[in-house]
């Protein structure tokens, strides 16, 4: 009786320190140790970077490789919980590895993580002078290079060139005019759309390229959070009114219903990945529709913002051949045109990667139109990324999405969602361990 | 009005002592076999239960920075955390929703198949059962396809009820407890309604007979007889799904994917204490938060058991 009495308790404390055991967190741990020279080259990889592995075994045969795929999705925080478990263990580190979160390189960076080596001595100079400046300031993380990027998300305005045409508008520069037109289209051709507000990089997308401080690193750990600066809500001003006209939808940009509605889309700030993965996977528009512009600006500040575009990291753990082979892995799939032209379906942050992939992807593609424009578009996107958004442990389009979103989906304005979205961005920022300044 | 304790179990209880010659000779084998019995159940509870307590609570006063005992700095840490009584609010909506959703459905589920016994009854039974027989997850994955009204085969309902889009409907608070709840009824209801019904099916012919003839209808039977009997296997299951409820953490956590982050990563406390440790790196404070939920659940446990007596009859 009394076993029983025990058992069953014991049953629920066995519960509940399943937190402790990690609740899933199990992994597969590969053989790289502290300090390790030789062995297999372990890189961990996301389903879409496999056929980069592929073409790297095929181009050094005689490196052994082994590969493990990663989940690809955005903002999962189980990657970061292995390593920590590997610092406590001393071993199980990749040799080298594609971070599916771009912030994933705040922590793996940081210095309790420590994970990824500072390769500024490591790599080539001429191999790191091939990046514009903007696509390689993610990396470049307290004077020291941690990463290498692999392609270049930054925003350009996309637009249906055929529903412009047929309803004689011109594309807009700035972020006003882009207002002002969407307000136009919200009268004359309701049911359309000129943008997306709901989950999933819309901080990015609209508050990044207008040079909102929402995470402005202003020492080695304390940022700058104040979205009440007039960076910010000049922003606000301009969204709210086009929520209110209906021509921004509150759909986030993976779900079902963005698809639905992904052909009344008439134009949008997006990334440069959106003509292939949402005009043309996603939205199932027809070829011949879709191009893109220079990206909206406010006037006299020529920023954008950027949305994604994968980094690769090189293990501290390593020496000798194996950090060489971990090294060559990283130069050839970030860099080398065998992936980065021939495979990669993502712009390629790598500069003299960017003509031929243009060449194939854009100009010699039967589904773009203005092509000479839109290349020219992507050319002056990738060098206009704002430098004041970096990558840290707490992610403000992740915030956007608890927080913002489900507001304005319930009918909420901007304005009235601010506040709070200011709150919490200064909780998360603390609660990993920030000193915040609002300024 | 019936107090003597199911007839099945009790009866069981004596038997190996009856035909003893000599009680020493009788008791050794049979603490030997009792040993045996629970010896590997022991074996994994101290290093999978009581180990992982102990070492919480040791962490638990441990500094997050390094070594050193830090009194009661963790705990602090995490009660005055932004999410913590928000995630707690999130668990207790959850379980008021659900608990009574639970054990009302399951016990008269229960007494439905119970009433029909025969080849009606374990057709009924079958189909209460089908549901839970998709392991909890699959359930719920299927679940997820249900509510979203872009690709939804029941899409017509949500319509019916105004909902366009899988985000409009969990940017509502009290809809993603209202899912989570369904979501953990249809989880776990046919595997309960099972060991319900085993519990009524314990309960004798002339127990029912005697209340027949007492005059009792079927409802005073249910209300007076079938249902005191039955009271441990209730509390039994009020117990185990206060505990899972209380604990929640996969539901929300998958939920939060596939809602593209429109819920909150830290929505219940065992989420919170998963972010801690594997987000922010403080397992001292992740620890803190393990044994506040550990010490609130055996409390409780407590309580039921002893208002419940699901111990006192084996």
């Amino acid at each position: 009786m009394r076993t029983a009495k025990v058992a069953t308790l014991a049953g629920l404390t066995a519960a509940v320190s399943m937190v402790l055991a990690g609740c899933g967190a199990t992994s597969s741990t590969p053989s790289a140790s502290g300090g390790q020279s030789s062995g297999p080259l372990v890189v961990w990889v996301d389903a879409p970077r496999v056929s980069a592995v592929k073409a790297f075994e095929q181009a050094y045969p005689n490196i052994k490789v082994k590969m493990d795929i990663i989940s690809d999705n955005i903002g999962n925080d189980a990657l970061r919980g292995k390593f920590e478990l590997f610092n406590k263990s001393g071993s199980g580190w990749p040799d080298a590895i594609f971070f599916p979160t771009n912030s994933d390189i705040s922590w793996a960076s940081s210095p309790q993580i420590n994970y990824t080596a500072n390769l500024t001595n490591l790599v080539p100079k001429s191999l790191v002078n091939g990046y514009a400046p903007a696509a390689i300031s993610a990396c470049e993380i307290g004077g020291q290079l941690r990463c290498l990027r692999n392609d270049d998300a930054a925003d350009v305005l996309w637009y249906n060139a055929k529903l412009f045409q047929k309803w004689g508008y011109t594309p807009p520069k700035t972020w006003p005019q882009y207002q002002a037109l969407g307000l136009e289209i919200a009268k004359q051709h309701p049911g359309y759309y000129v943008g997306f507000i709901g989950s999933t990089y819309t901080f990015d997308r609209y508050f990044w390229g207008s040079a909102c401080p929402a995470n402005t690193l202003v020492g080695t750990n304390t940022v700058n959070i104040n979205v009440n600066s007039p960076n910010c809500t000049r922003m606000v001003n301009l969204l709210d009114p086009l929520i209110k006209a209906k021509v921004l939808s509150t759909a986030g940009l993976f779900t079902t219903e963005a698809d639905a509605i992904g052909s009344k889309v008439v134009m949008t700030p997006g990334a440069t990945w959106y003509g292939e993965f949402e005009f043309e996977d996603a939205f199932h528009v027809p070829p011949g529709e879709i191009t893109a512009s220079a990206p909206l600006t406010w006037p006299g500040q020529n920023y954008t913002g950027d949305e994604g575009g994968g980094l690769w990291g090189v293990s501290s753990h390593i020496s000798g051949q194996l950090l060489k082979n971990a090294l060559k892995f990283v130069e050839f799939v970030a860099t080398n045109p065998k992936n980065q032209v021939d495979l990669a379906p993502t712009f390629p942050a790598y500069g003299p990667d960017e003509q031929p992939w243009l060449q194939k992807n854009v100009l010699d593609s039967n589904y773009f139109v203005d092509k000479s424009q839109l290349v020219s578009a992507f050319k002056s996107a990738v060098k206009m990324v704002w430098t004041g958004h970096p990558y840290t442990e707490f992610d403000p389009d992740g915030i956007w999405d608890t927080t913002v979103a489900p507001a304005i989906v319930n009918g909420e304005t901007l304005s009235q969602v601010w506040p709070a979205y200011q709150k919490a961005l200064v909780n998360y920022a603390q609660l990993y361990g920030y000193n915040v300044v609002t300024k | 009005m019936l107090d003597n304790s199911a007839p099945s179990i009790s009866s069981r209880k004596t038997s190996p002592i009856k035909n003893g010659t000599n009680a020493q000779k009788q008791k050794r084998p049979l603490s030997k076999g009792a040993l045996i019995l629970v010896a590997p159940f022991v074996v994994v509870m101290i290093l999978v239960g009581v180990l992982p307590a102990i070492y919480a609570l040791v962490e638990s006063f441990t500094s997050p920075t390094g070594s050193g005992f830090t009194a009661i700095l963790n705990y602090v840490t995490v009660i005055t955390n932004f999410r913590f009584l928000a995630s707690f609010a999130n668990v207790g909506l959850l379980l008021a929703a659900w608990l009574p959703m639970m054990i009302i459905g399951v016990v008269g589920m229960a007494l439905l198949v119970d009433a029909t016994r025969g080849r009606f009854g374990r057709l009924m039974m079958f189909i209460y059962y089908i549901p839970g027989a998709l392991a909890g997850m699959t359930n719920f994955m299927l679940w997820l396809l249900l509510i979203d009204p872009g690709v939804s085969p029941i899409n017509f309902l949500l319509r019916a009820l105004g909902a366009t889009s899988l985000d409009g409907i969990l940017a509502s608070s009290s809809n993603v407890v209202l899912i989570l709840a369904a979501m953990l009824f249809f989880e776990g209801a046919g595997s309960w309604i099972l060991i319900v019904y085993g519990g009524l099916n314990s309960i004798s012919d002339e127990v029912l007979d005697a209340a027949k003839i007492d005059g009792c209808n079927m409802w005073s039977t249910i209300w007076h007889v079938k249902l005191p009997l039955i009271k441990p296997w209730i509390g039994y299951l009020a117990l185990m799904n206060f505990a899972y409820g209380f604990q929640i953490f996969l539901e929300p956590q998958v939920l939060n994917e596939v809602a593209q982050g429109l819920i909150s990563p830290q929505w219940s406390p065992n989420q919170l204490s998963y972010t801690y440790a594997y987000a922010v790196g403080n397992t001292g404070a992740a620890a803190a938060l393990s044994i506040i939920l550990l010490v609130i659940t055996l409390a409780i446990a407590m309580i039921v058991v002893t208002r419940t007596g699901i111990l006192e009859q084996s």
